[in-house]
């Protein structure tokens, strides 16, 4: 299977190709509320967002606390 | 020293001048004449309002709809006999007596996605301190559209008594830093120490944002 590499939270991560953001997410197990940015903007819909080679992903894990 | 004519205290200019001499010039500079708005006043939010009347900071802006509850006092920064008050009545009550000149500006309600600009327009930098994770991320939203123009700092994962090494200050857009650990809810228990950690976080991170450096 072919393979992308993001730039996840400043980080090189390698992923198979067609892989959506919703997929990020799970990988990392994220329970959490999450907001997740590709290339600077907010993505609504994580699980119909395709990432593609060399995309910015920046993702936030909010937890309740304060 | 005549114990029947004790010195006079320094006038108020000249006290807070004394006030903020140990601290670093640019600090001072960032903070003058400067507005901060605080979005929850709870463990976080009373500890940051705290920490930037302290620093020196001209006015704070303050939102929340609780009052002070019994179990809020081993963590917040409230006293026993200010239970049943709202909060910005009690944190103005406190903050009277850290900095005679700070003005400060309150609203007891819930600040949403409609009212946020409205109540913090005027704010040159922006708290999040809400305990909410939805909320939280709300915020976030405002902080990249509609308020994108000031710095803000977030607060997620200050829950339990994990370790302070897992704490981490991350710069997430151009105007944005996530303070904590990410990872660990309230609903694993609170302890005033981690969550004042978390709000110390937000204040040094806040005011080297307002200083032109990196969070």
């Amino acid at each position: 299977m072919k393979e992308i590499t993001i730039k996840l939270n400043g980080k090189d991560e390698k992923l198979p190709e067609g892989s959506t953001l919703a997929d990020l997410y799970a990988k990392y197990k994220a329970v959490n509320r999450i907001v997740g940015e590709v290339n600077g903007e907010i993505v609504y819909e994580p699980s119909k967002h395709v990432l593609e080679d060399g995309d910015v992903v920046e993702i936030v894990s909010f937890v309740g606390g304060g | 020293m005549d114990p029947t004519n004790p010195p006079r205290p320094p006038s108020m200019d000249k006290l807070t001048g004394m006030m903020f001499s140990r601290q670093p010039e640019e600090v001072n500079q960032a903070l003058a004449g400067r507005t901060v708005g605080i979005i929850g006043l709870g463990g976080l939010g009373s500890h940051v309002a705290y920490m930037m009347a302290k620093s020196g900071v001209a006015r704070i802006i303050a939102a929340d709809f609780d009052k002070v509850s019994a179990t809020n006092l081993a963590r917040q920064y409230y006293m026993i006999d200010q239970v049943g008050l709202p909060k910005t009545m009690a944190l103005e009550y406190m903050l009277r007596f850290l900095l005679p000149d700070l003005e400060f500006t309150s609203h007891e309600e819930k600040v949403t996605a409609e009212n946020v600009v409205g109540i913090f327009g005027e704010a040159d930098l922006m708290f999040e301190c809400v305990d909410d994770a939805d909320t939280k991320a709300m915020l976030f939203e405002v902080a990249r559209t509609s308020m994108s123009r000031v710095p803000w700092v977030f607060a997620s994962g200050m829950g339990g008594a994990h370790s302070a090494s897992e704490m981490k200050v991350r710069q997430v857009a151009a105007n944005i830093a996530v303070v904590g650990d990410e990872t660990h809810p309230d609903t694993e228990g609170v302890t005033i120490s981690r969550v004042m950690l978390a709000a110390s976080m937000q204040v040094l991170t806040g005011v080297r944002m307002l200083m032109g450096e990196e969070p």
